[in-house]
């Protein structure tokens, strides 16, 4: 049982029955006082002399010792009491028999695995956890959330059961996760209502994290009810150390053989000092190749790679920083690298024979005029030669899917018929991951194809321009030429000098609305109708052609213009860096490929070779391959007779390698909490124990009451004098 | 002395004067320090010159000399008339002195029963000092008178040389009683014309009068070449105040009542008393009056002892 007085709670209040002890001095003083002896005195001569020399502190002294003396014996008493000081009283004074339900929300994000002294904040963490237990009364209801990408529970719903959670907590283990802070949030708020517990019973949230400011920064504590108290116990480094890998990106992504291929990583230095960071590209795990580069503090710099490709296929590759990083020159200290997880990156390409080209058009194959066939043509001109470095794959736009998409490195659209949403969908889907379409405008389609795009973006695609009307000038016998063209774009750049492109004769196009502030304008015709504009969406772009390429449209196939300038778009519209070679720990990842037929027995493994559950959908074009759920950074592979006939790269999410913390008023803030939910304590076990019932004040008592002794004697000794 | 009046004095059982103590007294001899006078011979240089056996000068001889007195071996020699003179010898006249006022009283049962130890109050030791100094004085063969005052003269017995006066002195001292207020200047001047003689004045007293008084009446004494001795008797509580928590200070003389705690002012009251006592010993070494203070914490055959002692070596 303990009595709270203001913010000062006495363990021992039984002693105040000690109080009776203040009294003793008092009474000692009262009795001597009252109790003179007679003494019959030769003179009182000088006595009276004496007396007169006495100062008032001599009159007083009585009164002075008995003021100290009171109070030695008060703070005595007081230090028998065990008074405990208490920030938090509301924490500190539970009713044990009451209970309480309380929410452990334990970060084990990647970020947490930070070594500091030879303790990662993950094992702060779970000693945070471990002590918030320890002042857990047997009537406490009590859930552990260990926050990864998936909030993970001990329980279905709070439980009493303290040896489970203890265990669990002690089992933990951090998790290379980018920490859904917001799902384990709402869980934690659901689990406090699934408690059955009546609301007069406190409810509390322990947040143990080292609350990153990229992953805490985000989070919504509206959804938290305003009669739980929220504890927030940062366990986080006071000053991180940290340099990572943050991307690697290989231009072009999807290169061919022999030509040159430029992987470009970007590495962060998080620290305070400046760092020289070697650079080891482990390339086909039989040849490394290594840098060395400059960060300064709280900067990122880039650096790349330069190779070439001799052979066609799927290259793993691994990006790391070797060992520890060294200061730069004058400071031969060598830096903590304390998160050791982005201190390497895993990625793969695709290196093809030739660039592959999806040419959609519904015209009819055996129209020799069409502007597909002249577009197929020009893309190449070699026919079925080796030589070729472009090959086409002509489909209907009904054939499309994502799989025969997601092989293209560029898809065409020309003299395509309406398309379904669902097939809007698979474009847009494939410019969102960073392909790349050009749209070649011909038929009454168009207008309703570019409508349908946009629905389907929901917001990410917007057409650079309307399609309001169609011209045919060739009815007139006339013709439009190009009168304004962006030859600072990577597509018209080479034909700046020749000026041919002005020699282009357009007989048939659509009348067009530019929509301001969308997209940008490449070419216009000389009645002011835009010919040509690009819009990227997503990490793709979108190329609208507002031509066609037969000779009905225009006369640029039979103009040797033709050919370089489809090139050029095909060039230009080459993904220059693929999001997708590599996907982040925690989640999903898939890929695809056209290794895989119906009938292979396709193991999936994980980057420790263990045999691992996946899905594989296999359609004529090729295999999508799905992974559930990763759980380890490295290559998930999957293997068809024990052979890996394609790969996946998994990494830690680059957020987690920023260790910048909240502080506390910081979070404060963030959480909105103005109330007295709010409370916070150091990651140490005496911070939170000074938290939760409150900071031993016994010893500064007992040493107050030696300091007013030694003060009484002191003051005896000077009045004696 | 002889023995059978020793042995008298020993069976007489006298509070102030015992066989024990008279054992400490047997070797003490108190002698004067100035000339006495006196008409019978004795150990004491008398201011009177005559016929004696001591020979100290010679002067002319008139007319009314007694021819006896003439030497006539001088007249052989030189055909004039003179006469031999000698120093003769006196008794030494001892007046005593002694406090009996109330203030003398301090100390003895009261201190005994509140310490819990042997204690002898100012007047007893003062008593016990008076009959040790009146024995000394018959012994040798001297004078001693015994007077005994407050604020007035309570009782004088005339200076006497004989055993009877000695048991009348001891006699008077155990049936007195200690009386009210102190005046010793007064009491001086009352009895200056009681001491015929010059002498001893021996004043036992613990003096608490005005210094300024006490020494103007005794320059009276010393103008007539008395030796004054003064005995300064203070109880060893009055010289240190005693540890006692707090007390009700009760004037023995004026009835008046102070409390306070001894140890607050024990020091101030020690340096006031000290500064008074040293006042006292200047102002008597000045006019050449022996002074001595007594402790009755200190056994009085040691303290007359060492008193005599020194006085001897001065």
């Amino acid at each position: 049982m303990n009595l709270l007085i203001g913010t000062i709670l006495f363990d021992n209040p039984a002693l105040w029955i000690g109080a009776i002890a203040l009294g003793i001095p008092v009474m000692i003083h009262l009795l001597t006082r009252r109790t003179p002896r007679d003494m019959v005195f030769p003179t009182l001569r000088f006595i009276r002399m004496a007396k007169a020399n006495q100062s008032n502190i001599h009159r007083l002294r009585h009164i002075i010792l008995l003021l100290l003396r009171t109070a030695m014996f008060l703070f005595i008493l007081l230090a028998f009491l065990k008074p405990i000081i208490t920030e938090s009283s509301d924490l500190a004074t539970q009713d044990p028999d009451a209970g309480k339900s309380i929410i452990i929300l334990a970060d084990a994000s990647a970020s947490m695995g930070y070594l500091n002294d030879g303790v990662t904040s993950f094992s702060r963490a779970k000693v945070a956890a471990l002590e918030i237990l320890d002042h857990c009364s047997a009537k406490d209801k009590i859930n552990l959330i260990i926050m990864g990408s998936v909030p993970k529970l001990s329980f279905d719903a709070p439980s009493e059961n303290l040896v489970i959670t203890r265990k669990d907590i002690r089992e933990a283990e951090v998790l290379p996760d980018h920490a859904d802070i917001n799902a384990a949030l709402a869980e934690a708020v659901k689990q406090l209502g699934v408690d059955g517990a009546p609301p007069s019973i406190k409810k509390e949230i322990y947040f143990v994290s080292d609350f990153q400011r990229s992953n805490w920064s985000n989070v919504n504590f509206g959804i938290v009810n305003e009669n739980v108290q929220m504890v927030f116990i940062p366990v986080g480094p006071e000053e991180a150390s940290n340099c990572a890998i943050i991307s690697v990106s290989v231009l072009p992504a999807s290169p061919t053989v022999m030509e040159p291929v430029e992987i470009i990583c970007k590495v962060a230095n998080y620290g305070n000092r400046s760092s020289q960071v070697p650079l080891e590209l482990v390339f086909k795990d039989d040849e490394i190749l290594t840098q060395e580069i400059t960060i300064e503090p709280h900067m990122t710099a880039s650096t790349s790679f330069r190779v070439r490709i001799n052979d066609s296929g799927l290259y793993e590759c691994r990006l790391r920083i070797p060992g520890n990083t060294s200061l730069s020159a004058g400071d031969r200290l060598t830096a903590k690298d304390g998160l050791e997880i982005d201190n390497q990156r895993f990625f793969t390409f695709n290196v093809a024979q030739k660039v592959n080209v999806l040419l959609v058009s519904d015209a009819k194959t055996d129209d020799v005029k069409s502007g597909s066939r002249f577009l197929d043509r020009a893309i190449n001109p070699f026919l079925e030669s080796q030589d070729a470095t472009v090959v086409t794959s002509v489909i209907r736009s009904d054939k499309l899917d994502a799989l025969n998409a997601a092989s293209a490195q560029v898809i065409i659209l020309s003299e395509i018929n309406e398309l379904s949403l669902d097939k809007a969908e698979i474009l847009i889907n494939y410019l969102r991951d960073g392909g790349s379409i050009a749209y070649f405008h011909v038929g009454g389609a168009s207008a309703h194809n570019l409508k349908l795009l946009t629905e389907a973006s929901e917001g990410d695609y917007a057409a650079p321009y309307t399609l309001t009307g169609q011209v045919d000038l060739s009815i007139k016998n006339e013709h439009a030429v190009l009168a304004g063209a962006n030859f600072d774009h990577r597509i018209l750049r080479k034909f700046k000098e020749t000026g041919e492109l002005g020699d282009l004769k357009f007989y048939s196009y659509f009348t067009t609305e530019r929509v301001k502030q969308k997209g940008q304008v490449l070419l216009s015709f000389d009645d002011g109708n835009v010919a040509m504009a690009e819009k990227t969406v997503g990490l793709g772009t979108m190329l609208l052609c507002n031509f066609g390429c037969s000779l009905e449209s225009c006369d640029m196939p039979r103009h040797t213009l033709f050919v370089p300038l489809v090139h050029e778009i095909i060039k230009g519209l080459r993904p220059s860096a693929d999001a997708r070679n590599s996907f982040e720990v925690g989640h999903q990842c898939s890929m695809t490929t056209e290794s895989v037929t119906q009938k292979d027995h396709v193991e999936f493994r994980d980057p420790d070779d263990t045999v691992i559950e996946g899905t594989l959908d296999v359609s004529s074009s090729g295999a999508f391959i799905f992974f559930p759920r990763t759980h380890k950074c490295g290559f998930y592979r999957i293997f068809v007779k024990n052979s890996p006939v394609g790969s996946v790269a998994v990494n830690v999410n680059a957020l987690e390698s920023n260790l910048e913390a909240l502080d506390i008023s910081q979070l404060k803030e963030l959480a909105k909490i103005s109330r007295a939910q709010f409370y916070a304590a150091l990651g140490n076990q005496s911070s939170i124990s000074e938290l939760l019932s409150g900071k031993h004040l016994w010893h500064y008592f007992l040493l107050i009451a030696i300091v007013l002794l030694a003060l009484e004697q002191v003051t005896v000794m000077i009045l004696k004098r | 002395m002889p023995l059978e009046r020793t042995k008298k004095a020993q069976g007489s059982g006298h509070k102030y004067l015992n066989a024990d103590y008279l054992r400490y007294l047997e070797s003490l001899y108190l002698s004067s320090r100035v000339t006495v006078e006196g008409a019978y011979s004795g150990k004491h240089a008398s201011p009177l010159k005559g016929h004696a056996q001591e020979f100290t000068d010679y002067r002319k001889y008139y007319p009314g000399d007694s021819i006896r007195t003439i030497d006539w071996k001088v007249y052989a020699r030189t055909d004039r008339y003179v006469i031999k003179l000698s120093e003769l010898e006196t008794i030494m006249t001892c007046y005593l002195l002694v406090d009996s006022s109330a203030s003398m009283a301090f100390g003895g049962q009261w201190h005994e029963n509140f310490f819990g130890s042997e204690d002898m109050s100012k007047f007893d030791y003062a008593c016990y000092l008076a009959a040790a100094l009146s024995y000394l004085t018959i012994k040798q063969g001297d004078k001693v008178g015994l007077t005994l005052f407050d604020s007035n003269i309570k009782s004088h017995i005339p200076s006497g040389s004989t055993y009877s006066h000695l048991y009348k002195i001891l006699n008077q001292l155990e049936k007195n009683r200690v009386g009210q207020g102190t005046s010793v200047a007064k009491v001086l001047r009352e009895s200056f014309p009681l001491f015929k003689h010059r002498g001893i004045l021996i004043l036992i007293s613990d003096l608490l009068d005005d210094p300024e008084e006490i020494f103007g009446a005794l320059d009276m004494y010393l103008h007539k070449n008395f030796e004054v001795v003064l005995f300064h008797i203070l109880h060893k509580h009055e010289l240190e105040l005693p540890n006692i928590s707090s007390v009700n200070f009760i004037d023995a003389e004026t009835k008046q009542r102070l409390t306070s705690i001894p140890a607050d002012i024990k020091n101030s009251y020690t340096r006031h008393l000290n500064q008074f006592i040293d006042s006292i010993a200047s102002t008597a070494q000045s006019r050449k009056v022996d002074y001595q203070l007594f402790s009755t914490e200190t056994p009085y055959q040691l303290a007359l002892q060492n008193y005599i002692a020194g006085r001897g070596r001065k």
